[in-house]
């Protein structure tokens, strides 16, 4: 295979990429200049080193703590439960949230071979039931994606956190059922921030 | 209108052609084995994505070729046309509605509204659970598109509390357990709704028909007995949660919901003769027309696959008479019928002779 098939066959493994837009980029990187191509390439070869899971929440970040956890006017007291570190841009961009973010890296999907275990929920009870820090938890909302598989993990969180003493929220009612996070507008998600329900 | 033209490529036997419709009575004439049935498929299947005869699609395919594709021109009453094509290969299968494509059936469905009334149609009254089940999900979701992502939603649940059934771990079983309650309660209740409004329709409708005394009732008798509200349904799950692990499946819920047709009390189905058993099936796409367009407002496209024949002279009149409104009719004859007698204002009869139909 020449170098041009190669890359067109890779690009087109990309998530919504289809094998058309992958030789369009082909092509269209052949043309490209030098310089961009070059600090292209320096930072894919880069990525999976340089960035890595925040140590507290499992965010991606750069540093041991990404710069939520690190951050001290960010109030402690609440966790905002998402599926994935793109939740929490999601969330980030609407300026409504104050609290901390807890990444869970999926959802519970036994057909796809991911049970609780494989998700990053002993984490998770250890930061709820830390109480060496100034501060301790108060409040926990959840805000996976209203799938079927969403709603399972939020159901099995809040049979977990039951008798923790925390309080328990679910996010993103008003969400259009099925859809995700990563698609709501913010007014919808910046309303559901506010409005979220207590569960116990 | 319905459809007024429609062409087919490889389909079953039928030869590659261009078919006139345009009428509002299409009779099609012909032996047995020549293609009549095939050609209401082929409507049936543009306006469903699918057919009411096999879930394989590659068996649609003529043989020797590599795929079959049939496309339409349809339009409801005072609509501008509209075109639906449905291609099956080797790659699977492709659903284009005015050149867009299709990517949920259920999006089809609520564009072209058709209803079969066909031989094996008999097993709504006598068939299993199952079938039972099909028809009045079949009626509602005609209309309820809503009723098919909550029948989805259910499937999924219960396919995923199974596995967990199956492999002996009770760790998700709450869980489950809840979701399947909230899914499967939203479909009792709906279940339960509609049987009774669909018995408005059917009861008197099957009186008229059949010429007995009696009410014939369709009674639905959900396998959530009892079960008002969620919780109740999750109750009912935990109490069977050793049967399920020992079963290795879900032995409670909508999909073990069962239907009955009780006249005086009595199951029905039980003592009526075949005649009777015939009718009721009848009767029953007949009353599914009719709350249909009550729902709706429109017409759908009724397709007739040798039903007249199994029907005495005098319960041959009293059904066309009975026949709901619609937007277009397919009927299937043999040659040696007298179909002239049916003939109405707006009659168009097709000869089918080995895949070949050609307007007489
Ligand atoms: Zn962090």
């Amino acid at each position: 295979m020449t170098i041009l098939e190669q890359l067109i066959k890779g690009f087109s493994r990309l998530p919504g990429v289809g094998k058309k837009s992958a030789s369009r980029i082909v092509y269209f990187l052949l043309k490209a200049d030098a310089e961009y191509l070059n600090s292209l390439s320096d930072l894919i070869r880069r990525l999976q080193a340089s960035v890595k899971s925040c140590t507290v929440c499992g965010t991606y970040t750069e540093s041991d703590l990404c710069s939520i956890c690190s951050d001290f006017r960010r109030n402690r007291e609440l966790i905002c439960v998402v599926e994935e570190s793109r939740d929490v841009q999601t969330i980030e961009s609407t300026g409504e949230f104050n609290g901390t973010f807890h990444v869970l890296g999926g959802v519970i999907s036994p057909l796809d071979g991911v049970g609780p275990e494989d998700l990053s929920i002993r984490k998770l009870l250890a930061r709820i039931s830390d109480n060496s820090g100034e501060v301790s938890v108060k409040e926990v909302i959840i805000a996976t994606n209203p799938t079927i598989e969403g709603d399972t993990t939020a159901l099995y969180l809040v049979n977990l956190l039951k008798n923790s003493g925390v309080l328990v929220s679910r996010l993103a009612l008003g969400l259009p059922v099925g859809g995700d996070l990563e698609y709501a507008d913010k007014l919808t998600l910046s309303r559901s921030l506010r409005g979220r329900t207590k569960i116990s | 209108m319905g459809f007024t033209t429609l062409k087919t490529f490889d389909f079953r036997n039928l030869k590659n052609q261009t078919i006139e419709l345009g009428n509002t009575e299409i009779f099609l004439t012909g032996e047995n084995g020549q293609g009549k049935s095939n050609f209401l498929e082929a409507v049936y299947i543009l306006s469903y994505g699918s057919s009411f005869r096999t879930r394989q699609d590659n068996i649609l395919i003529q043989q020797g070729a590599k795929e079959m594709t049939l496309f339409g021109e349809y339009s409801g009453k005072g609509e501008i046309s509209n075109s639906v094509s449905v291609n099956i290969s080797g790659k699977g299968k492709k659903i284009y509605y005015n050149g867009k494509t299709v990517r949920d059936r259920k999006d089809l469905i609520q564009n072209i509204p058709c209803i079969i009334f066909s031989h094996e149609d008999l097993s709504f009254v006598n068939g299993t659970p199952e079938r039972k089940r099909w028809f009045f999900n079949q009626t509602i979701s005609l209309y309820d598109s809503g009723y098919i992502d909550s029948l989805r939603k259910y499937r999924k649940i219960l396919k995923l509390r199974n596995f967990e059934v199956k492999n002996k771990r009770s760790d998700l079983l709450d869980v489950y357990n809840n979701q399947l309650a909230v899914a499967g309660i939203e479909i009792q209740k709906m279940r339960s709704r509609i049987t009774g409004e669909f018995n408005k329709t059917f009861s008197p409708l099957f009186r008229k028909i059949s010429g007995l005394d009696e009410e014939l009732i369709i009674t639905y008798l959900p396998s959530w007995k009892n079960c008002e509200n969620e919780q109740s349904a999750v109750d009912k799950l935990e109490s069977k949660r050793e049967a399920d692990f020992f079963l290795g499946s879900t032995s409670t819920g909508p999909h073990r919901d069962i239907y009955k047709y009780k006249l005086s009390g009595y199951d029905f189905a039980r003592i009526a003769s075949t005649g009777q058993l015939r009718l009721i099936s009848l009767v029953l796409r007949i009353a599914q027309s009719i709350f249909f367009l009550k729902k709706t407002g429109r017409k759908p496209l009724l397709l007739l696959d040798d039903v007249l024949l199994e029907l005495d002279n005098r319960r041959r009149m009293r059904f066309l008479e009975l026949l709901p409104e619609y937007e277009q009719i397919f009927f299937t004859f043999l040659p040696g019928e007298h179909f002239n007698e049916y003939r109405m204002e707006d009659t168009a009869v097709l000869n089918v002779t080995n895949g070949v139909i050609e307007r007489i």
